[in-house]
């Protein structure tokens, strides 16, 4: 509906008030453009509660947060016992005699935590960010999803693939954004999604194999990144000020964590998320 | 006066039964929209019009419920259109409408006679009995949990009740009456015409209809021991039951379409049933509707038999060996839907598969859908 032009004025919106309600859930979200009043409005009504956001100046943006997120103790074992796919010989025969498990909680031999989802929840507000047009994509592949997380801008193209000879029925699950639901037959079928809002955790399923779920989170800003397989990760292009950074995981919950953005130089963050 | 009798003695079932329900009613929390923050099942800041003491949404933590494929469970509170939000007063008036035969041709046909309380909120019949007694080309789906629906009609060719309620009072198989009929007949009639105008601003065709939709709103169950058992309840259905939900979501497939807390995807498929109707595709014009028909809900599915668009399907048992026997003979079916997939069950595996599916049948209702309403009289002649 009417994105392109409503685009914008969600941006600023949301820059202005995102840092002033803290009840807001920590996504960057925001409430429904609709409800809110216009920009100018917003800004001459409430001026002492945020600064104006300004267009984020690129040429500022030199500064870097890094980090690696450990495991310690032990999830429940489904969360990433070897997946049953006998009761769906279409995906089981991709795989022979290979087990394919549960990527609920994947953990490295000394702990490191991959899929984990870091996102600035306070800093952003700052700024106005144009949505990035380069698509992400979310393959499905060997009947999983990759990536398992996945951050996105709000308008910003998901690129989604059934690399699969077999049917696969993608339903997206947000409670804010519109929802998607449609069926790839083909092996090579490609089409375009869009969140217009933002939204953490839009879960993701196939209706067709139910182990096959995968989440992605909807941002205003371009600062998220998920933990790779080492447990790293790293957010660039950051303008030198106070941040809050998010850590979600799908079972672990979220820790939060700030820290101080420096013209060109890496802030380095070291995260342990506890299990049992 | 058959019809009549056969209505009456249906209610009296339905009072019964929602008088049953009403005991614990009070105790059970509704589920609501509170996120949870791993995994949330679909969910939003649903704007509830508030309506009258029954339905008060509590606090719910959803993150306690079982995350099922699909994300099938328990429902959340219907969501009014904003121009038609739920009050008492409409209630009140929407359900005299809707068991009102004087709205029909003859004055012989209300909702009530396809769709009647005690039978489901249905007919019982394969195909639905209209105007004159001829036979309808559909099968009367139920109006219960019909609020949750995108669209309305085997074909989805309407998209809110508002606009389905004008359907059937003036179709000609149906109730066979005319918008003008209409509006003259509740303006014959002192109270509609009071509370019509009160309420909407006018008494004529449009207004009844949204008064029939805001009644329909609250004929919705929110519980059945499928819901209590997502919730927590281990005791609330049985171990066939049990076994018969994984078969639903796993080995059947039916969460392919079968999903969400309605148990319906809202989309059209074709599935292998029936022979002339040609289904959505008359709406869109789209080859691949071809034979589609939106996927019906499956909760108080033991009390609307027999099934599907054509009322071919007499049993659940022979339901789910259409089911199993369609992707076998592929071929016969052209433009059947690319999520029918095989599989074969054993005699066992259908008996859970059946046993899960009649835990759907929702035991809480809204107690103001059990009232008999006394129709008001038409204004004395002047
Ligand atoms: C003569 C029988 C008959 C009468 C009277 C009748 N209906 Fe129906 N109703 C049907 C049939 C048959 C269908 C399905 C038609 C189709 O899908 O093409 C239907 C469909 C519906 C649906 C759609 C449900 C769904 O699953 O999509 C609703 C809601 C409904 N009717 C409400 C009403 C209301 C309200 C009235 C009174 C104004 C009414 N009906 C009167 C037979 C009847
Ligand atoms: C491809 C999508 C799809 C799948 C998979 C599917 N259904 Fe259905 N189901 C439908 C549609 C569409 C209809 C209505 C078809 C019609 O009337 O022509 C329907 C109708 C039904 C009905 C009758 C409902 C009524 O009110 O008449 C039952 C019962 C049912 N399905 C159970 C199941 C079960 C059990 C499974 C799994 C074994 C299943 N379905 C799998 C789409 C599906």
């Amino acid at each position: 509906m009417i994105r392109a032009s409503v685009v914008p004025t969600v941006l600023i919106l949301l820059a202005g008030c995102g840092g002033a309600d803290k009840s807001l859930p920590p996504a960057g979200a925001t409430k429904p453009a609709s409800s809110a009043p216009a920009p100018q409005q917003a800004a001459a009504a409430k001026p002492a509660e945020a600064a104006k956001p300004v267009p984020y100046p690129k040429d500022q943006g030199t500064a870097v947060v890094a980090g690696k997120i450990t495991f310690t103790g032990k999830g429940e074992p489904e969360w990433s016992q070897p997946i049953d796919m006998s009761t769906h010989q279409d995906c089981a025969k991709l795989h022979g005699d290979k087990k394919v498990n549960e990527e609920r909680l994947v953990v490295g031999a000394n702990g490191e935590l991959a899929n984990v989802l870091v996102f600035v929840s306070q800093g952003a507000e700052r700024y106005t960010f144009q949505p990035a047009k380069e698509p992400v994509a979310l393959n499905q592949t060997g009947c999983r999803y990759e990536p398992h997380v996945f951050g996105v801008m709000v308008d910003q193209p998901i690129k989604i693939t059934n690399s699969d000879a077999t049917v696969h029925s993608i339903h997206a699950w947000p409670k804010k954004n519109a929802d998607f639901n449609f069926t790839q037959a083909k092996q090579g079928q490609v089409d375009e999604k869009s969140f217009d809002t933002a939204e953490l955790p839009v879960p993701i399923r196939c209706d067709v194999h139910p182990w096959m779920q995968c989440y992605a989170a909807v941002f205003e800003h371009p600062w998220f990144a998920v933990t790779k397989a080492d447990g790293s990760f790293e957010i660039g292009g950051l303008v030198p000020g106070p941040y809050t950074l998010t850590f979600w995981h799908e079972k672990l919950g979220q820790q939060t964590q700030t820290f101080e953005a420096s013209a060109g130089q890496k802030a380095q963050l070291s995260i342990v998320f506890a299990g049992k | 006066m058959k019809g009549v009798v056969l209505m009456l003695a249906g209610l009296l079932v339905g009072v019964a039964i929602g008088a049953l329900a009403f005991s614990f009613a009070s105790k059970k929390a509704l589920p609501d929209a509170s996120p949870s923050p791993a995994a949330a099942p679909m969910a939003s800041e649903q704007q509830v019009a508030k309506s009258g003491p029954a339905e008060k949404p509590a606090e719910v933590d959803e993150s306690k419920w079982k995350e099922l494929p699909g994300f099938i469970g328990p429902l959340r509170p219907v969501k009014a259109p904003a121009d038609n939000p739920t009050t008492d007063e409409k209630i009140e008036l929407g359900r005299m409408l809707y068991f009102d035969p004087r709205l029909s041709g003859n004055g012989a046909l209300s909702c009530a006679s396809c769709h009647n309380p005690g039978l489901g909120w249905s007919d019982g019949l394969a195909k639905g009995i209209g105007f004159q007694h001829g036979e309808l080309p559909r099968s009367s789906p139920t109006v219960l949990n019909a609020a949750y629906y995108k669209s309305q009609f085997w074909d989805g060719r309407e998209p809110t009740l508002e606009m389905q309620a004008k359907g059937p009072m003036t179709a000609a198989k149906e109730m066979n009456s005319t918008a003008e009929k209409v509006t003259a007949v509740v303006n014959s009639i002192p109270k509609y015409k009071e509370m019509l105008t009160k309420i909407y601003g006018e008494a004529n065709f449009e207004s009844v209809a949204k008064a029939i939709a805001a009644f329909e709103r609250i004929v919705v169950d929110q519980d059945s021991p499928f819901d209590r058992y997502v919730r927590g309840d281990e005791n609330a259905i049985g171990e066939s039951a049990k076994r018969g939900l994984d078969i639903f979501t796993v080995k059947g497939k039916c969460t392919s379409c079968h999903n969400g807390p309605n148990f319906s995807d809202d989309k059209f498929h074709n599935i292998g049933v029936g022979d002339a109707d040609r289904g959505r595709i008359e709406i869109t014009k789209k080859d691949e509707d071809l034979k589609a028909f939106r996927t019906p809900t499956l909760r108080n599915i033991a009390l609307t038999a027999p099934y599907m668009h054509d009322g071919s399907q007499k049993t659940l048992r022979e339901t789910i060996e259409h089911y199993e026997r369609i992707p076998k003979e592929k071929e016969k079916h052209p433009n059947l839907s690319a999520l029918m997939l095989d599989f074969t069950l054993t005699e066992q595996e259908k008996q859970d598969l059946e046993a899960f599916l009649h835990t759907l049948t929702g035991d809480k209702r809204d107690p103001r859908i059990n009232v008999i309403p006394d129709l008001p009289p038409v204004a004395p002649a002047k």
